[in-house]
């Protein structure tokens, strides 16, 4: 009988088992096994023996994973009680570090929250990257003349042409338009009129309503959630039926979910379409007359450059009549939808925008903050080091390695920044209401526990645990031993110079932030109180908005300047800060030219009312029945403009007024906020007395008062405003407090701005603090024998600041070119500026110092009043 | 004067019984064979481990044979304190076992 040779054991299980038990290459256990092996093969068949050698390898290795993980478990604790007996020790130093931490870690937070939400803007629609919005460039005399608006026929008329444009919405924003339900009345802001496909080009879920043909019938609206709340309670908002306006009804078809607010398009309830145009008459429209926000839905992959090249036939069809007579050549502009937030084109009726270098701005101050608070961790660490040290030497005497060390002291910056970052996580919910609120920011809650974001997070923890651990934990676990044990340890030089570096570093960036937040200040009060041209100062300016009143207005005018309080009267459409533009043609030095310049309709009084100055020529006035028709005034920029050299009679028409002519020219004044320059600008008469007489109707009233007994006047004024309108709520604003809003986004940032700096200099003073502590600790001896050599108190906090002094002022030297270079910056998107005050300046560097000092001088008058024999006695 | 456990007087016997022949495999068969239980290679190893760290045992390497895949034993041998510590335990029983009354299951009582 042959015996038939027994196959080794499984090859697999060997290799692993090595891996596992390297055993100095000798194996002799392996071997062990083998021989094993062999023996039951012999007896009970290789199957069973290969069972058993594996068994017996699964055995002992997944024994030896749960050793390795129990002993490094056991470990782990050690650190852990270390660090927790280190920071029972050293409560005021770790406090100081864990708040420095923690704040740095809120801020971030709150910061990449704040651009997560400006960098999502408009992307939460689900065909977002290809909707388009369609602007336009009329090019008017040869320079681009650019509306964000198109011609209410565009939309419609390319649907029509172009067969691949899927969808295509008209949107108009309405202002604020007056709506009544039972005894409820209020001006509603964020009112749109929209096409039927706006819910189905744009993702606006509907709660309640048919998507199809909830916007197809006039007098229908779709609101959002929280309006219907507000207009109808807890009842069903279906089939309800909203007044506006004075007479016109609204029936509620549809409720939508409260969109995203970082959206360009901002509403809260959207009237149809048909409801504006019942007969399509808009369709008519010429393809110059820009009035409605334009947004096509193209096909995926589509390409524009196909668009084009079938243009030129329907600009024939369309828009080649019109050329002539407008004298402007059009041109459409498409933005991708998620580019609308962000463009700088300076469209004229754009939607408020946001500003991207703010972006920067926070995306580096976060960044900024973030370092501080690193830096603050070396620094303590490494400068209590000396304390440690000794732990340090006796771990190595015992056998740590150096991998060891390090993995230690890193975990516990880990350790640290954990905590402090679960402790910014709560503090943010917490805080983060308020904030919004002070700030005019809308971030939600609800975005923190997004997956991607505490993932983020969690990388950053991770992060600023390492990389405040990493100089610490190589420093200290780079001490050799003998060093730590001997007596008369110090550490060494080099240590120093790196914290004061640091140190320094972080007083380069919060005095530079110092700086930029005190010039921005300076320029938004500068705004503030500038002489606009006009006074702005007791106007109140009170909501019209109503046609069928425009007979009543002259009496009513009358009778409110009998008032002795009311200085003068007068009917406005919008108001400075809010003009609108019109196509003129305009007798020109050489023939006519056509120009769209700014427009401000007005009514008899108005330059008085305002406070502005006529600087030749006349205001309107009733004695000439021809003003209405023909009279213009316009502004002295719109006479340089002209090149002018005697304004007065110089013919300016279009339509109505045909033979319009200048009969005054108004001193220069700021029609807009102080971003912009003053802009050439005519003013032209508005509807005041008679409803059919041609013009704008008048939107307000505006009113100049003496200023004295405030709250009577305006009380007689809501009476007789009663008993002029009783249809419409008495609803006003002064015109100062309008102007101020205009700067709201730069108060608001600044305002952000200043809470970081703020946080930035708390950071830094720690450092700070941290660092004196650790220098006079290092000095105690120095300082015990200055003073027994007769050295006084005084002389020796002297001695103490002055290092302190002279790191501060290199700071100071480095910060300052560096912040004026982003003052400029910023201050460059200001049509009008305050220069760079070397006073403020000075001021943010002498406070810089006196700050650095009176934190310094803590730790150093406490070393310098020591009892010199306490110190010295060891010796 | 150090007791042995149970199990390490076995394994001690064990060695020293097989003189010149013991390694972990034929150690454990021996054990095996005398308590009628399988020991595990775990307890085999940790036991042996545990006698050379008190010095009752040292190891040194065989020549590697065919029949290991080429690998080496280590073999293991009984130190003069290994030797001791048994004669201990010896005598120790000895002198228990010695003046004790006589032992059986019928004088019980429960």
């Amino acid at each position: 009988m042959k015996k038939k040779p027994i196959p080794g054991p499984p090859h697999l299980t060997e290799r692993l088992l090595k891996r596992f038990f390297p055993d100095e290459g000798i194996f002799t256990t392996i071997g062990d096994l083998e021989e094993v092996y062999h023996s039951i093969a012999e007896k009970k068949g290789t199957i069973k023996a290969r069972f058993w050698y594996r068994m017996q390898a699964f055995r002992s290795i997944v024994s030896y994973i749960k050793n390795t993980f129990l002993w490094s478990l056991v470990m782990f604790k050690n650190y852990l009680s270390f660090t927790l007996r280190l920071i029972k020790r050293d409560k005021f130093h770790y406090f100081l570090n864990f708040l420095g931490l923690s704040t740095g870690i809120a801020c971030c937070i709150i910061i990449i929250l704040f651009l997560r939400n400006e960098l999502t803007y408009d992307q939460y629609h689900e065909n977002a990257d290809r909707i388009y919005r369609i602007s336009s460039n009329y090019i008017t005399s040869g320079k681009p003349l650019l509306y964000a608006v198109a011609s209410p026929a565009l939309g419609p008329k390319l649907k029509e042409e172009y067969p691949e444009i899927e969808e295509s919405v008209r949107i108009i924003s309405l202002g604020e338009i007056l709506f009544k339900y039972g005894d409820k009345r209020f001006y509603q802001e964020r009112i749109v009129v929209a096409d039927p496909s706006i819910l189905r080009v744009f993702t606006y879920p509907l709660l309640q309503g048919n998507k199809e043909n909830c916007l197809k019938d006039p007098n229908t609206i779709v609101l959002t959630k929280s309006l219907a709340r507000k207009y109808f309670g807890d009842e069903n908002p279906l089939g309800k039926v909203i007044q506006f306006g004075n007479q016109n009804d609204l029936k509620v078809t549809g409720v939508i979910k409260d969109p995203p607010r970082n959206s360009h398009i901002l509403f809260k309830g959207i009237i149809s379409y048909p409801t504006l145009d019942p007969n399509q008459q808009r369709l008519e429209i010429s393809m110059y007359e820009p009035s409605d926000y334009t947004y096509v839905l193209l096909p995926k992959q589509y390409d524009l450059a196909a668009f084009y090249e079938k243009f030129p036939a329907f600009y024939k069809k369309y828009c080649q009549a019109d050329e002539e007579s407008y004298g402007q050549v059009y041109k459409l502009i498409f933005l991708k939808l998620k580019d609308i937030h962000y463009n700088t084109v300076g469209f004229r009726f754009e939607l408020p925008l946001g500003n991207r270098f703010y972006l920067y701005a926070f995306f580096f101050i976060g960044i900024f903050i973030l370092i501080l608070a690193c830096v603050n961790y070396m620094n303590m660490t490494t400068a209590r080091s000396s304390t440690r040290v000794r732990e340090i030497g006796i771990k190595k005497v015992l056998g740590s390695r150096k991998r060891d060390l390090v993995f230690q002291l890193m975990g516990e910056s880990v350790l640290v920044s954990f905590f402090a970052m679960i402790f910014a996580y709560g503090g943010i919910l917490l805080a983060l209401a308020p904030f919004n609120q002070r700030l005019g920011l809308n971030l939600e809650t609800g975005m923190m526990f997004n997956p991607l974001l505490i993932a983020g997070v969690l990388g950053l923890f991770l992060l600023i645990g390492i990389v405040s651990g990493i100089y610490p934990a190589f420093y200290l676990s780079a001490v050799r031993s003998v060093t730590a044990l001997s007596k008369g340890f110090s550490s060494n030089k080099s240590g120093v110079r790196v914290r004061r570096i640091l140190v320094t570093f972080q007083f380069v960036i919060s005095i530079g932030i110092v700086c930029i937040t005190l010039f921005m200040n300076r320029q938004i009060e500068f705004m503030r109180h500038r002489d606009l041209g006009f006074k702005k100062e007791n106007v109140v300016s009170i909501r019209l908005r109503d046609n069928d009143v425009i007979p009543k207005i002259p009496a009513f005018k009358q009778e409110l300047i009998q008032n002795p309080d009311i200085i003068s009267v007068a009917t406005g459409i919008g108001q400075p800060g809010n003009p609108t533009t019109g196509l003129y043609k305009f007798e020109g030095n050489d023939g006519i030219e056509d120009h769209n310049f700014w427009v401000l309709w007005a009514g008899f009084d108005f330059i008085q009312t305002l406070g502005a100055e006529i600087v030749e020529g006349r205001d309107f006035d009733p004695k000439f029945s021809t003003d209405r028709q023909q009279g213009f005034i316009v502004n002295e920029t719109l006479v340089r403009f002209m090149e002018w050299d005697n304004p007065i009679g110089k013919h300016i028409t279009q339509g109505t007024h045909t033979d319009g002519h200048v009969i005054g020219v108004v001193k220069d004044f700021h029609f807009a906020s102080l971003h912009n320059n003053i802009e050439p600008m005519l003013i032209r008469m508005i509807r005041d007395s008679d409803s059919n007489l041609p013009g704008g109707v008048p939107s307000q009233l505006m009113v100049r008062l003496k200023g004295q007994s405030l709250t009577d006047t305006m009380k007689w004024l809501e009476d007789r405003w009663n008993n002029f309108n009783p249809n419409r709520p008495f609803v006003y604003s002064f015109l100062d407090e309008s102007f101020d809003r205009l700067y709201d986004a730069d108060r608001r940032q600044n305002r952000m701005v200043k809470i970081f700096s703020f946080i930035c200099i708390i950071i830094s003073l720690v450092g700070l603090l941290g660092l004196s502590s650790f220098t006079s600790l290092r000095r105690t001896k120095e300082v015990a024998l200055r003073k027994v050599l007769g050295a006084s108190a005084a002389q020796i906090v002297l001695i103490m600041f002055r290092e302190i002094f002279l790191l501060i002022v290199l700071a100071i030297a480095v910060s300052i070119p560096v912040s004026l270079l982003f003052i400029n910056m910023w201050l460059g998107k200001f049509a009008y500026r305050t220069g760079i005050n070397p006073l403020l300046l000075g001021a943010a560097a002498i406070g810089a110092i006196l700050v650095a000092l009176l934190t310094a001088s803590y730790h150093s008058i406490k070393v310098a009043h020591t009892n010199p024999v306490d110190n010295l006695r060891y010796e | 004067m150090k007791l042995l456990s149970r199990p390490e007087e076995l394994f001690l016997l064990a060695i020293w019984k097989l003189q010149d022949n013991a390694y972990a495999v034929t150690i454990r068969d021996q054990v095996n064979r005398i308590t009628g239980k399988t020991w595990s290679f775990g307890a085999t190893f940790v036991t042996l481990d545990r006698l050379v760290q008190k010095r009752y045992l040292t190891s040194y390497l065989s020549a590697p044979t065919q029949k290991r895949g080429g690998r080496s034993k280590r073999m293991y041998q009984l130190t003069r304190e290994g030797v001791k510590a048994l004669l201990d335990i010896k005598k120790l029983q000895e002198s228990m076992w010695n003046d004790i009354p006589r032992l059986s299951l019928s004088e019980v009582k429960k």
